[in-house]
């Protein structure tokens, strides 16, 4: 199998996480361990074609809402955590887009 | 060499809902910025989506509308990518079972009615707006829009020139304003276009390497933005160089497309089935009865308006433009029964009348009985087709309907002969000169004393009653 | 008057109507309680001197302090999943189990510890410190929600509420010696609950006895419009379920869940419980969960793939923690999520992801959803042949030491072996105190029901503990 440094890198950066190297190599060792595990049992177990994926225990019971209009939040408390904000708007580093 | 562009549209419009797609913030445009937000649009921690009913029916309308086989289910997606105004740093969508798929437009350019193939419709969540100030080194995020509703509309490459590509925008925006989804209005945001084209030699059936094209801010500018770009690919191709596949953004400045400066790998957006909301079944019955309720499109309500009505296809192409004033037009032929006139009379003044005050159809003063009254009043002789231009100004104003008015201003036209016969001797013996020269055979002589007669009945005489008048008298005095 | 802190929620309510004491003495009681021992357990991370409500108590839980885990929000208070990334985030809502707490008169207490973000056996996750467990200072309380079994176990609170993802409350309340319960997935509202793994994920009571639990999850299940994922079935007179009587309940025991090298104390307790009940009219056989070997892999791959999706949000931009003078926007991201997130966290994340990126989410989580449908078909199964409860130990050894596994992840994952097929079929269970080791470390059997069958799984557990008395010692603080 072997998950390489590499691949960790390249997962870290789809998740946006910044790992040390060490972290690097910790983790790739450790996912190695764990998906070894579960390939193990891949080999085992016969999954006949007609299992349906489950991505949920029970049915909706309600499944919508009406389309009616709810008071937002007042912008105090959507700012209140902002750790940075210029007036209302909250502030990041500059997006370059073009 | 000859080539040929192959063109597809990803459309996204948002759903005219009074709230947004998955909470109870309004849906308003504009706003003080992060004011109309709350946790679940703002993507606090363990706030959770729950499903716009107003949203789905108006994701299945559309699609019946555009001939879509709508799925037995309806199921979400995460998207996952990480941009700051992404609150969750997913967006819900749809993916491999979106709502419906495989539909059709039918599209008319240069002459010619083409089929361009839907290839699915379907639902997902706004994100926020990035402002980029001039000169500071921040980006401001407003998550007003963020978890505003969406459908994603996704043509087949079957789209042949920018014409073709602009006649499809247009057609699609009067579909989806007759279903009243959404008001399609590129400038206000309510309509985004990208675009992907390629080139192939003529006849080939392959698909050459596309370029995406984005930041077109009208349907002109996507017309534009697509010349530009086949110009651009085919001068590649001849120059013997490869075409990239990139992102390229219009700049409507230069009317040229750059290459997006970012350099961002090809997303991997990780797509798997949003556990917070639970796939349902989507009652055929429900699918069934929103099919029989879906209004007249405008292309049927055309042909109607052609064949039944016996408009010609000018007039009852202007008419289907907009529903509302279709049917406008309609609602007159409750109470008066000539089409062409009524449709003469909506295109002229009333048209020209909405125009100069910005407002639409449905704000206008004189509903469709008032303008019915006016008409029936002209063919009375009541009034002439002069005077009634002037009265429809007025009934348009204030709403006051054609009666009140001609009885407040006596304006009724004189069709009383002998009235009009007292004019007619004046004007006779007023003007010598002019009969003398009509009685030489100058027959313009008499457009003149008509012209008096009108006069002196400050407009109101009959005109036709007029001419009939005076030729009689002249005639007796041969 | 001083010992109102070891006394039940029901005790309480008793003593409170006869007004022979009013609800700032059970609070005073509680938090000197707290401040006596919590230096030794360290199970708070946050406790609120919370102030009575004036008047007469009113409600089903009037008067009654509730310690609330540190990943349910509680509007204006700090709530962080004992994480840096959320360090001084204060929440501009309530989740809704604490609306319908309030509703009900109680009073919120404090915020216990736990493994960060929900990702643990143990608390030793926790960015703050590990929770002691009361019974033996050397050892952990379980985990996730270790802080709130710790607390109650130490009746440093007299009821809190916890969330289990894989085992997350069951897990400790057995290490504990407690009651601690999963509802049916579905049954409590998660709004508000920072979630971890969405289609795993439920709230539930960490009690002193059943009793207090059947009281504790009536105030909290029920339908809630704003998630998506709740049931709307009505909720059963819990309290009613308690008759005392398990005669002719029918009760299965997995075969795959007493396997060898489980600990030989804790198989012996169990199967004494066993006993007593079919000494009391249970009839119980052996049943067979086919697919439970599977169970640890396809939640790891399932959950963790969930989780890395929930936690994208965490990523400096609205709230929670933002590096210092980020350079641009991936930076920002980078930077802020690699200081915010603990080890085990960014390992989940990474795993998460892996198994949803191109190319893997066929072979991993495609698959595993699938193996999830065979495992609820087992549980099906059973119940479907008209068993009540299925019968297992909660934990397959009973608290382990500090430090003992937190370097062997497989070893660490193992250990929520017979709890996690319960939040992958979506059932509920139920953890009750069975017994204790020689050492004096508590030993835990858990029953699991059917969907939505709670009300059986409170009638059978309260039946056992009327018969023992394990819920009533108390650890020396």
């Amino acid at each position: 199998m072997g998950i390489k440094d590499d691949k960790v890198k390249y997962v870290a950066r789809l998740a946006r996480l910044k790992l040390t190297d060490d972290e690097v190599s910790l983790i790739a060792k450790q996912l190695d361990g764990i998906l070894g595990y579960v390939d193990k049992l891949k080999e085992r177990l016969d999954i006949s074609k007609d299992t349906p994926p489950m991505s949920h225990p029970n049915a909706a019971s309600n499944p919508f809402r009406e389309d009616r209009v709810r008071a937002s939040s007042p912008v105090e408390s959507v700012l209140s955590n902002a750790p940075q904000k210029k007036g209302n708007f909250i502030k990041v580093p500059r997006i370059i887009e073009e | 060499m000859d080539y040929e562009p192959v063109i597809g549209l990803e459309v996204h419009v948002q759903v005219k809902t009074a709230s947004k797609m998955f909470c109870g913030c309004t849906t308003e445009f504009g706003g003080p910025p992060n004011s109309h937000t709350c946790p679940v649009c703002l993507g606090f921690p363990g706030a959770l989506p729950v499903l716009n009913r107003k949203a789905l029916i108006c994701a299945i309308k559309t699609a019946l509308a555009v001939g879509c086989k709508v799925s037995g289910e309806v199921k979400f997606h995460r998207k996952s990518y990480f941009y700051p105004d992404l609150p969750k740093d997913y967006q819900v969508s749809q993916y491999d079972e979106p709502l419906s798929e495989n539909g059709k437009i039918d599209v008319l350019a240069e002459g010619k009615t083409r089929a361009i193939r839907i290839k699915r419709v379907h639902m997902e969540e706004d994100a926020g707006k990035l402002i980029h100030e001039e000169g500071e080194n921040s980006s401001l995020v407003d998550f007003n829009r963020s978890g505003m509703p969406l459908l994603e509309i996704v043509s087949e490459p079957d789209i042949n020139s920018p014409e073709e590509a602009y006649q499809y925008l247009t057609k699609l925006k009067l579909l989806l304003r007759y279903l009243d989804v959404s008001d399609c209005d590129m400038e206000k945001g309510s309509l985004r276009c990208d675009a992907n084209i390629s080139i192939r030699k003529k006849g080939d059936t392959g698909l050459g390497t596309k370029a995406e094209v984005k930041n077109m801010n009208s349907f002109k500018g996507v017309k534009s933005a697509l010349e530009y770009e086949i110009e651009r690919q085919v001068k590649c191709a001849e120059a013997g160089e490869r075409i990239m596949m990139e992102t390229r953004l219009w700049d409507p400045a230069r009317c040229v497309t750059v290459p997006m400066r970012s350099k961002e790998e090809a997303h991997d957006y990780r797509y798997f089935p949003e556990p917070d909301l639970v796939p349902f079944a989507l009652d055929p019955s429900l699918v069934e009865s929103e099919r029989r309720g879906l209004p007249e499109l405008p292309e049927a309500k055309k042909a109607r308006f052609i064949g039944v009505l016996g408009l010609p296809e000018y007039d009852a192409d202007v008419l289907v433009q907009e529903k509302d004033n279709a049917d406008y037009f309609e609602a007159c032929l409750e109470y008066y029964d000539k089409p062409k006139i009524v449709s003469n009379w909506l295109m002229g003044e009333v048209a020209a009348f909405l125009n100069s005050k910005g407002i639409p159809i449905t704000e206008l003063k004189m509903r469709p009985q008032g303008l019915a009254g006016l008409l029936r009043e002209i063919d009375s002789g009541k009034i002439s087709g002069k005077m009634a231009k002037d009265i429809v100004l007025e009934m348009c104003e204030s709403g006051k309907d054609a009666g009140a008015i001609i009885s407040e201003k006596g304006l009724s036209q004189i069709s009383d002969t002998s009235e009009l016969e007292k004019f007619a001797d004046e004007a006779i013996s007023e003007n010598a000169k002019t009969v003398e020269d009509f009685m030489k055979g100058k027959d313009s002589a008499l457009m003149f004393l008509v012209g008096q007669v009108m006069k002196k009945t400050r407009g109101k005489a009959n005109p036709a009653m007029v001419n009939e008048v005076l030729r009689k008298k002249l005639a007796a005095k041969k | 008057m001083e010992n109102l802190y070891t006394l039940t929620a029901h005790e309480l309510l008793g003593i409170l109507d006869k007004k022979s004491v009013s609800p700032e003495d059970i609070i005073e009681s509680v938090c000197s309680r707290a401040a006596a021992v919590d230096a030794k357990v360290k199970g708070y991370v946050n406790i609120d001197r919370p102030r009575a409500a004036s008047g007469a108590p009113s409600g089903k839980l009037r008067g009654i302090p509730v310690a609330v885990k540190d990943n349910i929000c509680v509007e204006g208070e700090l709530t962080t999943c004992a994480s840096k990334m959320l360090s001084g985030f204060r929440p501009p809502y309530s989740a809704t189990v604490i609306e319908k707490l309030k509703a009900e008169g109680a009073v919120v207490l404090g915020r216990t510890n736990m493994d960060e973000f929900a990702f643990g056996s143990s608390c030793e996750y926790s960015a703050y410190f590990p929770t002691l467990n009361p019974w033996d200072a050397s050892r952990i309380p379980g985990g996730s929600s270790g802080g709130s079994a710790a607390v109650v176990a130490a009746d440093e609170a007299i009821m809190a509420l916890g969330s289990d993802t894989g085992g997350s409350i069951r897990q400790p309340a057995a290490l504990c010696g407690i009651v601690g319960m999963k509802p049916t997935y579905g049954r409590v509202s998660r709004y508000g609950l920072i979630a971890f793994a969405s289609s795993f994920d439920q709230i539930g009571p960490l009690t002193k006895d059943v009793r207090d639990a059947a009281l504790l999850l009536g105030v909290i299940a029920g339908y809630d419009e704003k998630d998506s994922t709740s049931v709307n079935t009505p909720v059963p007179d819990y309290l009613g379920c308690l008759t005392g009587d398990v005669k002719g309940m029918k009760i299965g025991i997995p075969k795959e869940y007493f396997v060898d090298g489980m600990d030989k104390e804790v198989d012996a307790a169990v199967r004494e419980a066993v006993a007593l009940l079919e000494s009391k009219g249970a009839k119980v056989s052996e049943v067979s969960l086919p697919h439970t070997e599977y169970a640890v892999a396809v939640y790891y791959i399932l959950s963790t793939a969930e989780a890395s999706s929930n936690l994208a949000r965490f990523d400096g931009v609205q709230y929670g923690h933002r590096c210092e003078n980020p350079g641009n926007i991936l930076d920002m991201y980078e930077r802020t999520r690699g200081e915010g997130f603990g080890a085990e966290t960014k390992r989940r994340i990474i795993l998460g992801t892996y198994v949803l990126s191109s190319g893997y989410y066929d072979a991993y989580y495609l698959k595993a959803q699938k193996v999830r449908t065979l495992i609820k078909n087992d549980f099906d199964k059973v119940f479907g042949a008209g068993f009540d409860c299925i019968l297992t130990p909660t934990s397959p050894t009973p608290a382990f030491k500090v430090g003992e596994r937190s370097s062997n992840l497989l070893s660490m994952y193992l250990s929520d072996i017979f709890t996690i097929s319960v939040n992958l079929a979506g059932v509920s269970a139920i953890s009750v105190p069975c017994g204790f080791t020689k050492s004096g470390l508590p030993i835990g059997m858990q029953l699991i029901g059917d969907y939505f069958e709670e009300g059986k799984l409170f009638r059978a557990a309260h039946a056992y503990e009327s018969h023992t008395d394990w819920h009533k010692r108390s650890p020396k603080l």
